[in-house]
């Protein structure tokens, strides 16, 4: 007779859902973050971190509603608390930023364009946040965006113009720290 | 803004060109963290999706309360988490199992989180965790306790026990079998963990079992298993082997339930099934098939098409693919783009190679003959159920149910009574459109289900949210006024954008009307909860 052994933790279901979940979305989920962190270790942190709280939390109603909803928001929120956190402990080395399309002359301009486009990103509601990252970063139409969302395309509308308008006002007025 | 508009696509343009992340290597740093990280370090805030994340105007207060949960959790978990999920053996006889060594447990010895505990031969044996609850573990039956955040998990990983949990103060407690896990706050349950699934019988109270995305609640008396090929016996036979079992049949006894509901039911099969592949033709050809057709008793699954007639109890069709047969067993329409799950899709919408068979009705489609053995009396209902086990039977089929909101619009009663006919027998719906000074008339006329008629609402399909039941005769007209030179600017108003808003389509506006002066019925838009299908196994059947 052969002695079974304690089943893993990394055969539960819970873990199989998740995994299942993360290979599923983790593309959205990193270049996401990438887009608002523009550093590929903390991108990768990202999605590593929020299915780490799920492992040890379970899955929540709203995941199992809408995962990539809820998945995606929860990403934008995580990225955006990173760059608070940031500019609370600022990161002064070990920066890995991504290679720019730009000529070299360019990249410490669009990497501190990015700094201060990710600064006015945090200071936005992060439902705005989501909204211009789904759209300019993933290219999604107004449609997907309000599909994803769960809102209706013309209340979708209404947040993107907004969000570009406030937006403008932080670049503009300086008020990004 | 125009200038604002450019610099976001600029900024942005090197993400939007990145290449894939390596989700290997980052789904296995999760599982390294998981193991080596203290749950504070991976844990140091909520899965937030809903909330907005700590803002600079609310930073004190959060910090207050934080604060205040931090020293909160240290002192319930100082004074309660120590030992809460060990165990005492309190009789029978048990076993440690521990790097393929045996130790036999006698009464009054403790159990350790982690520990394998095996009950061999004889009536079993019982444990009794910190918080009262007792575990009855029969015999070749093997298990070990864990802590969660919230509560105790058993994990049981073979055999049957009987649970009888205390009220859980501050958490639940939770039973994981390796395909399904079942929660509770008190009340007396047994599960059953065997190769090919688990079963859950209900004694006293409420439970929730969870399987994969899908999650039921069971009330005593009732049952529930993983696999459907599980043969599902009366509770009070599951409990016969128990110390306690006249205990919990008197529990038993207090409800109607007794006895399973689904034990009396027979699976239902064909008696005869022809699936043979077609011949595959270019694609994107017009194909006047794909879905199939059944005709019941009591009304149709799916529409037949150019006239064609379906002897009762049978379902036909002609270039069907496994996507059109799902949807039409499982129920799935309208929306079946939206409830099938066939696989992971790539950048541009294409499945995996292997699957792409599943929805490729021009070079994977079939011709589909089945009948029922009593054609002249089966519904439609049983004629679904039929289809469901020959996809099991001849396709290998293997799904995942989940419960999703779709936006969508619904159709129910409104204020007063309805003004609908019920009609005798079933004639089939037809459509006829005409212009008239720039406006569309469209009219519907038959005797159908509010189901059916709802679903003929194209390109926007309705939910029946009526309750009505049976054939109904509609002679109905709605007309869409001449669109108005802004009206193609306007959001909602174009093509491709999914539903449209309530109020942004004169299609919508002319239809409310309409179902609520001529039908008493009303149009309403917002979330739907529907039934999904995910697809985890099919393979092409034999011919025959």
């Amino acid at each position: 007779m052969s002695i079974l052994t304690a089943p893993s933790v990394t055969e539960t279901l819970l873990e199989q859902e998740l995994e299942r979940m993360f290979r599923e979305h983790y593309q959205l989920l990193y270049r996401t973050a990438y887009s608002m962190l523009n550093n590929r270790a903390d991108a990768e942190d990202v999605p590593q971190t929020l299915f780490l709280r799920l492992l040890r939390r379970g899955i929540p109603a709203d995941l199992k509603t809408n995962a990539r909803r809820y998945l995606y928001r929860a990403a934008v929120n995580l990225s955006l608390d990173m760059i608070r956190s940031r500019k609370r402990h600022p990161v002064t080395s070990g920066a890995e930023t991504i290679e720019a399309p730009f000529d070299n002359s360019d990249s410490e301009f669009a990497e501190d364009a990015h700094r201060r486009l990710a600064a006015a990103l945090a200071e936005l509601h992060p439902e705005t946040a989501q909204i211009l990252i789904l759209r300019y970063v993933h290219d999604y139409s107004d449609a997907e965006i309000a599909k994803l969302l769960g809102v209706s395309r013309g209340t979708m509308a209404m947040r993107l113009f907004r969000s570009r308008a406030r937006l403008k006002k932080l670049m503009q007025t300086g008020e990004t720290p | 803004m125009k200038g604002l508009r450019e610099y976001l696509r600029q900024s942005f343009a090197p993400f939007r060109a990145l290449p894939p992340g390596e989700v290997e290597p980052s789904w296995e740093r999760v599982l390294q963290r998981l193991r080596e990280e203290p749950e504070s370090v991976g844990n140091d805030g909520p899965v937030d999706s809903e909330s907005p994340p700590t803002s600079r105007r609310w930073r004190r207060p959060v910090f207050v309360l934080a604060a205040a949960a931090v020293v909160l959790a240290v002192v319930v978990s100082a004074t309660i988490e120590p030992s809460v999920a060990d165990g005492v053996v309190s009789a029978g006889l048990l076993y440690r199992v521990s790097e393929g060594k045996t130790e036999a447990l006698q009464v009054g010895q403790r159990i350790q989180t982690g520990e394998v505990i095996r009950s061999n031969g004889g009536k079993g044996a019982v444990l009794t965790l910190a918080d009262t609850s007792t575990l009855e573990m029969r015999s070749a039956s093997q298990l070990f306790l864990a802590r969660t955040d919230d509560g105790i998990r058993i994990h049981l990983s073979k055999g049957v026990i009987l649970v009888n949990a205390a009220r859980q103060r501050t958490g639940r407690l939770y039973v994981q079998t390796k395909d399904m896990m079942v929660s509770v706050v008190g009340t007396v349950f047994l599960v059953n963990a065997e190769e090919e699934g688990s079963r859950v019988s209900v004694i006293e109270g409420e439970v929730r079992v969870q399987q994969g995305a899908t999650e039921q609640k069971l009330k005593r008396g009732e049952q529930a298993t993983t696999n459907p090929r599980m043969e599902k016996i009366p509770v009070r036979e599951d409990i016969a082997w128990s110390r306690d079992a006249e205990t919990h049949l008197a529990l038993l006894q207090q409800s109607a339930e007794v006895v399973a509901p689904a034990v009396s039911k027979r699976r239902l099969v064909f008696e005869s099934i022809s699936i043979k592949p077609e011949q595959p033709v270019a694609y994107g050809t017009t194909i006047s098939s794909g879905a199939p057709v059944c005709r019941g008793s009591n009304g149709h699954v799916g529409s037949s098409s150019q006239g064609q007639v379906v002897p009762l109890g049978r379902c036909i069709g002609r270039y069907v693919s496994l996507y059109w047969l799902i949807a039409a067993a499982y129920e799935l329409s309208p929306f079946e783009n939206e409830r099938v799950f066939l696989g992971a899709r790539d950048a541009v919408g294409r499945l995996p190679e292997d699957r792409r068979w599943m929805n490729n009705l021009w070079e994977h489609g079939f011709s589909i003959e089945t009948k029922a053995e009593n054609p002249d009396s089966t519904t439609t209902e049983q004629l679904r159920q039929m289809l469901q086990a020959m996809l099991e039977d001849r396709f290998k089929l293997k799904i995942q149910r989940e419960t999703k909101d779709l936006q969508a619009y619904t159709l129910s009663i409104g204020r007063g009574p309805h003004k609908l006919q019920q009609a005798s027998s079933e004639e089939p719906l037809v459509t006829t459109q005409k212009m008239v000074a720039g406006e569309q008339q469209i009219n519907l006329k038959g005797n159908v289900t509010v189901q059916r008629f709802a679903a003929q609402f194209d390109p926007y399909p309705v939910f029946d949210k009526t309750d009505l039941k049976g054939f109904y005769a509609f002679n109905f007209t709605y007309i869409i006024p001449a669109p108005s030179p802004a009206a193609a600017d306007a959001p909602g108003g174009g093509r491709g954008g999914g539903v449209p808003a309530p109020g942004t389509s004169p299609r919508i506006r002319a239809l409310q009307s309409a179902l609520r002066d001529q039908l008493g019925l009303q149009l309403e838009f917002g979330n739907v909860p529907v039934e999904a299908v995910i697809v985890e196994h099919a393979e092409k059947p034999l011919p025959n």
